[in-house]
C-alpha cells in the first residue's frame, strides 16, 4: 500500500497525532479585529428543493448546500482541487490502484450519538453501491449505485479502517467517493431506517435536524461537534439556520434587500441580471464559483433521429454558441469549446463541434438522404418557466436557421425527470457534468459505469428495482 | 443496463471508453490528462453531446454575516470558497447589527 499524501508509513503515527490536534485549530479569521461572536441564526434563501435525505434523494446544488450543514463527506476538496481525508484521517492505496484502505477520524460521532467507525462506513458504501439494497435492508441507492459500480467489494480490516477493492484501476477513486460533495457520511441508523431514511438526515455535521419539508429545511447548531476553532471555542458559531427554497429569483433578491433573508444563492442560467445588480449593492458582498459546470444538450444516440451521426453533427454545427451566451447569458460566463471547461482534466477543443451554418444544412441534408426524412426532433422544457421557455426558443431560432424543425415539449419538472433517465427524450438539455477532475463527468459519457465487470453484484439486477426517479445535480 | 443510466446520450463508444477507463489507470498527471484529451476528442467528433456555454453560481450575503471562507479545512489548506453547493457554513458567524 501506498500512503496517500504522507510521505510514508513510518510517518503515519506523528503526522495523524500533529492531524488530530490540526482537527482542534484550523480557524483563523483574516481580519483579527473581528472576532468571531457566537450565536444567532440566519434566514437563506435558495433555489432548489429538497426531496429527501436517503440516497437515492440526491439534493441539487443550493439544496445541497443546506443538506452539507447535517452531512459531511469523508473526503473534502481543497481549493486547490485535491481531494483529502476529512471525516476520514487516512488514505492509503495499493501500487496498482485496485485496493484503497480508509481509516476512520477517532472522537466523530453521529448526531445520534453513535461513534463514526468502521462498520459505519461499511454500511455507507455498500448502501450506495446497492449491496444492503439487494439484501433489504436499505432502500435504493438510486444513480449513486452507477456511479460506484467499480468498486468490487468493501472489506472491515480493523474498528476504524476498511478496504475497498475496485475492478478497474482507479487513480482518481477518492474523487468518487466525493462525487462533488454528495456522498454524505450518514448514520447507521438512518440508512437501515426503512422509510425514515428520506425524511431523517441524520450525520456528522455541525448543525443538525430541527425540521425539514419540500420547501424549508431548518438547522440547530451540533453541540457536540467536533472541531473547535484556533481559540478553543467549539464549532459551529451560529444557533441555527433556515434555509427557504424561493423559486422566484425576485424574491430572493427582494429578501436580501429588505433584510428578511441574510444569504440568497443564484445561478448563471438565467439570473444574470440580478447577480449584476447586486454586485452593485453595498450593502451585500456577492462571491462567485469557477466556471466549472458544464450544461449538455444530450442527444440521444440510441433512437432517431440522432441514432445518426448525421443529424447529430446537424444540430451540433448549427448552434451558434456566441451568439447564445449573449442572448441568454449577458457574456457572464463562456461559451463552450469542448463539451467540458477549461479547469476540467478532460477539457480538449479537438474535434468539438463548433457553429457552422453551412457545415449544418450539409448535414441535415446528409440525414435526409440517408433517411429520407426531414431532420426533426422534439426538446422539452420546463412548463410555466419563462427562462426555460426562452433558452429553448433561443435554441429553436438556431435550428430553424438551419432547415431543422425543432418541437417545444412543456412537460412539468417530474416530467422531464421521469421522462430523462430512462432515456426516453430525443434530446435535452440538463447540467450534469461538473469539476476540475472526472468523477462527475465519466459516468455520463461512458455505457458501463462497472468496467465490464460480469460478476458485479447489480449485473442482473433490474433497473426497475434500484432505481429512483431523483436525479444527480439537476436544477 | 443500471451502469450506463447516467449517459443520457444513450451511447456506446468503446474507443472513448477505453481510453477513459486507461486514463483512470494512469498515474502521471500530465499523461492521464493526455489520455483523457483524447477520449473528449474522440466523443466531440462523434458529437455524442454538445455544450452550448459553462455555467457558475453566485451567492450574495448581508455585511452582518462573517466568516465566510475564513475556515480551513482539518488537516489544513483551503476549501473552495463558492460551489455549485454554496459555501460551508461551520465557520460562518453573524455580527451583532
Amino acid at each position: 500500500m501506498k500512503q496517500l499524501f504522507r510521505g510514508g508509513r513510518r510517518k503515519v503515527a506523528a503526522v495523524m497525532a500533529i492531524a488530530l490536534v490540526a482537527s482542534l485549530s484550523q480557524v483563523a479569521p483574516t481580519n483579527a479585529a473581528e472576532k468571531p461572536k457566537a450565536g444567532g441564526t440566519l434566514q437563506v434563501g435558495i433555489f432548489d428543493s429538497f426531496p429527501g435525505y436517503c440516497m437515492a434523494d440526491n439534493l441539487a446544488n443550493s439544496a445541497l448546500m443546506a443538506g452539507r450543514t447535517i452531512y459531511e463527506t469523508w473526503v473534502e476538496q481543497r481549493a486547490d482541487g485535491k481531494i483529502v481525508p476529512y471525516v476520514l484521517s487516512s488514505v492509503e492505496n495499493s501500487a496498482d490502484f485496485k485496493s484503497w484502505k480508509m481509516t476512520v477520524r477517532d472522537g466523530v460521532q453521529f448526531h445520534d450519538g453513535t461513534p463514526v467507525n468502521g462498520d459505519a462506513l461499511v454500511t455507507n458504501l455498500q448502501a450506495l453501491r446497492g449491496a444492503l439494497t439487494l439484501l433489504g435492508k436499505a432502500p435504493s441507492p438510486g444513480t449513486a449505485g452507477g456511479f460506484t459500480a467499480n468498486i468490487v467489494d468493501v472489506v472491515k480490516v480493523s474498528t476504524n479502517t476498511v478496504q475497498v477493492n475496485l475492478y478497474r484501476p482507479q487513480v482518481d477513486f477518492l474523487e468518487t467517493l466525493y462525487a462533488s460533495g454528495r456522498f454524505f457520511v450518514r448514520a447507521p441508523s438512518q440508512i437501515l431506517g426503512g422509510a425514515k431514511c428520506s425524511t431523517t438526515p441524520i450525520g456528522t455535521g455541525p448543525f443538525k435536524l430541527v425540521s425539514t419539508k419540500l420547501n424549508e429545511l431548518v438547522v440547530a447548531k451540533n453541540p457536540n461537534y467536533w472541531r473547535e476553532d484556533a481559540n478553543g471555542t467549539r464549532l459551529p458559531y451560529l444557533d441555527g439556520i433556515t434555509f427557504t427554497f424561493l423559486v422566484e429569483t425576485a424574491s430572493r433578491v427582494s429578501g436580501l434587500k429588505s433584510k428578511s433573508l441574510d444569504i440568497a444563492m443564484f445561478t448563471s442560467a438565467g439570473e444574470v441580471k440580478q447577480i449584476r445588480d447586486l454586485q452593485k449593492n453595498k450593502n451585500v458582498t456577492v462571491i462567485e464559483s469557477p466556471e466549472e459546470y458544464y450544461p449538455s444538450i444530450w442527444l440521444n444516440n440510441r433512437i432517431a433521429p440522432f441514432n445518426s451521426k448525421n443529424a447529430r453533427l446537424a444540430v451540433s454545427y448549427a448552434i451558434d454558441r456566441v451568439d447564445y451566451n449573449k442572448v441568454r447569458n449577458r457574456n457572464y460566463v463562456s461559451p463552450a469549446k469542448s463539451i467540458v471547461g477549461p479547469n476540467n482534466i478532460m477539457y480538449n477543443e479537438k474535434g468539438f463541434i463548433q457553429y457552422d451554418l453551412k457545415k449544418a444544412k450539409e448535414a441535415a441534408a446528409a440525414y435526409k438522404a440517408e433517411t429520407g426524412k426531414d431532420l426533426e426532433f422534439s426538446f422539452p422544457y420546463t412548463a410555466g418557466s419563462t427562462e426555460s421557455l426562452a433558452n429553448a426558443t433561443q435554441i429553436q431560432k438556431y435550428m430553424t436557421a438551419a432547415g431543422i424543425k425543432m418541437n417545444l415539449l412543456p412537460l412539468t419538472t417530474a416530467e422531464i425527470i421521469q421522462r430523462a433517465f430512462p432515456q426516453q427524450f430525443q434530446a435535452m438539455a440538463l447540467l450534469l457534468m461538473e469539476g476540475t477532475g472526472t468523477a462527475f463527468i465519466a459516468p455520463f459519457v461512458i455505457s458501463d459505469t462497472s468496467g465490464g465487470n460480469q460478476s458485479h453484484i447489480l449485473r442482473k439486477t433490474p433497473r426497475g428495482a434500484l432505481w429512483h426517479s431523483q436525479p444527480v445535480g439537476v436544477h | 443496463m443500471l451502469y450506463g443510466i447516467l449517459n443520457l446520450s444513450a451511447f456506446t463508444d468503446t474507443v472513448s471508453e477505453e481510453l477513459i477507463w486507461q486514463a483512470k489507470a494512469t498515474a502521471n498527471a500530465a499523461a492521464r490528462k493526455k489520455v483523457y484529451a483524447r477520449a473528449t476528442e474522440q466523443i466531440q467528433k462523434e458529437a455524442r453531446l454538445t455544450t452550448i456555454s459553462y455555467q457558475k453560481y453566485a451567492l450574495a450575503y448581508r455585511t452582518n454575516v462573517k466568516g465566510v471562507g475564513e475556515l480551513g479545512l482539518v488537516n489544513g489548506g483551503a476549501r473552495k470558497l463558492m460551489t455549485n453547493f454554496g459555501i460551508d457554513f461551520t465557520g460562518v458567524w453573524k455580527s451583532g447589527k
